[in-house]
């Protein structure tokens, strides 16, 4: 079966060109809608199964060429909760691919450690059949402490839903009192996503021509760099994947600059907030200037954030932590 | 020093190459720029060769220059179509600040193309979800158009304001946290007006990225491209549409 490390030899033009690339800025976060499997089968006249099963290859090299890059981390669509619609015989074939491959994840664990990748399942996990759960868990757990590249498998994923959860985990914060409802930010909302511990796309790469996001980090694309390829995905190649960097490199400029206004603006209304609130709480015969009192306010107010953030985190660590130590237990 | 000098070349070579389809594209709209001035039974005839038409666009125009006129002539041709709604967005909220000179301008706008059709028209200018409501023109409902301005504190801010009321609303036991589902998040963002998501982004300028618009309700649009807005021909209007008809959607299927 095919590996997830394929390690392909690079021809003298392709570093090449991976030098001048490194000569304009390179995304350090690629997210990937890996569309146009099922088109690729029928076309090459296959079975459905086999084109996912080119799909799934594909992604194994364009992991290797984002790395060869410079590209650190990788988000990609693996399977959506609209995708649940499809028929049972497709859910089901999709499934099996994600259980063998995730088995097969686990049996290269050498691999993991040697390239040092950090593997993360984003997603409603808990709508999949439980042996997957199992594995997925197992997997992220071994993987957590990694940090030269990361790879983040959105699986039974859509980001209303993210969004939606997220709104609920802050929701319980406040009701348990670890935040007050005026902490409630672009920054918080934005950590408490799962894709909380991850700086935003600088690139989102949409094969096979459609211009869709599909339900897909609508939130965190928003200031990213679209490139939807007119390519299907097992036909994706190296130099597809070249073109979609110039294309973010020529955008680049533009990008960082509503990026770095929005960025202000999000300081300005935290400021502008921090203030009122303080400006409410003082008393007439406070002798400290509103200055001081706003910084200890913010001071305060980073802590109880920061503290959140941690506690959300830990929570989701402990979920799969949980789900792998109960599957350990049945198996011994 | 050498792989930079290639890489600015490459650079060059693909502006030329933009800028060059630009021109053709121009040219080959510059004999039908007459067109523009269609009458209303023109545009009408026009809505029923597109395959599918949307209820809803998204114009999002990510340039410095902003032309009122443009955006104006967008509205009226949508309104002849039969489109019922439009947002129009940019990176600075400009549009929606300046709401009384957009419609003053499309009020111009509407008697010079739809001539005296236009009182059969209504347009409703809303600059928020709720407030800042006016009518023109309210003789008939059944030719309606809805323009929503946006800025950029209608997108992520709107959920973070969204996600602060839900919060309070849970802490003080007005509401259960398994209340708090996607389709009541949906509702509540939908406002009074009650606008359906947008089926098609049609994004004027060379950034390629939505910069901000709106990022809850796109997630089935198309999203389409032109270099510019700024003189817009009806031409090149229509055959944008004509390629969102030309789509055809899965919804995850």
């Amino acid at each position: 079966m095919s590996t997830w490390f394929p390690e392909q030899p690079k021809a003298w033009y392709h570093r090449m060109c991976l030098r001048i690339l490194g000569f304009g800025q390179i995304p350090k976060h690629v997210a990937v809608i890996m569309d146009g499997n099922r088109r690729f089968a029928v076309k090459n006249s296959m079975e459905r199964a086999e084109g996912h099963l080119k799909g799934f290859d594909k992604l194994t090299e364009v992991l290797e060429w984002c790395l060869d890059i410079g590209i650190t981390e990788v988000t990609v669509y693996a399977f959506s909760i609209e995708n649940f619609k499809r028929s049972k015989a497709e859910v089901d074939c999709l499934m099996e691919l994600a259980r063998k491959k995730f088995k097969r994840l686990m049996e290269e664990k050498d691999k993991i450690q040697e390239y040092g990748v950090c593997v993360r399942v984003l997603g409603n996990v808990s709508l999949l059949p439980n042996d997957i759960q199992e594995i997925i868990a197992e997997v992220v757990t071994y993987s957590k402490d990694n940090t030269r590249a990361i790879l983040n498998v959105c699986f039974a994923y859509t980001s209303r839903d993210e969004m939606c959860t997220a709104m609920k985990e802050i929701a319980e914060g406040v009701s348990l009192g670890l935040i007050k409802d005026s902490d409630v930010s672009e920054a918080l909302l934005e950590k408490s996503l799962y894709t909380g511990s991850s700086p935003n796309p600088d690139l989102l790469v949409r094969t096979s021509g459609e211009v869709r996001l599909s339900d897909f980090l609508l939130w965190q694309t928003a200031y990213s760099c679209l490139a939807f390829v007119k390519v299907l995905w097992p036909e994706f190649s190296r130099w597809h994947l070249y073109g979609c960097i110039l294309h973010y490199q020529r955008n680049y400029k533009q990008l960082q600059k509503a990026k770095e206004q929005n960025e202000a603006d999000q300081i300005r209304l935290q400021r502008e907030n921090d203030y009122e609130i303080v400006a409410q709480q003082m008393d007439q015969s406070e002798t400290e200037s509103i200055h001081t009192v706003a910084k200890q306010y913010a001071n305060d107010r980073e802590n109880r954030v920061n503290n959140f953030v941690q506690y959300l985190h830990n929570k989701r660590d402990k979920f799969f932590h949980d789900i792998a130590a109960k599957s350990k237990k049945s198996m011994t | 020093m050498f792989e930079q000098l290639v890489l600015r070349l490459i650079h060059c070579i693909l502006s030329f190459g933009v800028f060059v389809k630009q021109c053709t594209s121009y040219f080959i709209h510059f004999g039908l720029v007459f067109k523009q001035k269609s009458s209303v039974d023109f545009i009408k005839a026009d809505a029923r060769q597109i395959n599918k038409l949307p209820v809803h666009i998204g114009i999002v125009v990510l340039e410095e220059k902003l032309s009122y006129t443009d955006i104006a002539n967008i509205i009226i041709w949508s309104l002849a179509l039969g489109i019922s709604c439009i947002s129009v967005y940019d990176v600075n909220g400009e549009f929606k600040r300046n709401h009384a000179v957009l419609k003053e301008v499309v009020a111009k706008k509407q008697k010079e193309i739809l001539h005296d059709e236009s009182t059969k028209y209504s347009i409703c200018l809303h600059t928020n979800n709720q407030t800042d409501l006016y009518l023109e023109n309210g003789y008939s409902n059944n030719c309606k158009i809805d323009i929503q301005l946006v800025g950029p504190e209608d997108g992520r801010r709107e959920l973070v304001k969204l996600a602060q009321n839900l919060s309070r609303e849970v802490a003080t036991h007005q509401r259960k946290l398994e209340d708090i589902t996607i389709q009541h998040i949906d509702n509540i963002l939908q406002g009074t007006n009650k606008l359906p998501d947008p089926d098609l982004i049609i994004r004027f300028g060379t950034v390629d990225s939505l910069l901000g618009f709106l990022p809850w309700q796109i997630r089935l649009t198309e999203i389409l491209t032109h270099q510019t807005h700024d003189g817009l021909t009806y031409k090149s209007f229509i055959s944008l549409l004509h390629s969102y008809g030309d789509t055809d959607q899965r919804f995850g299927r």
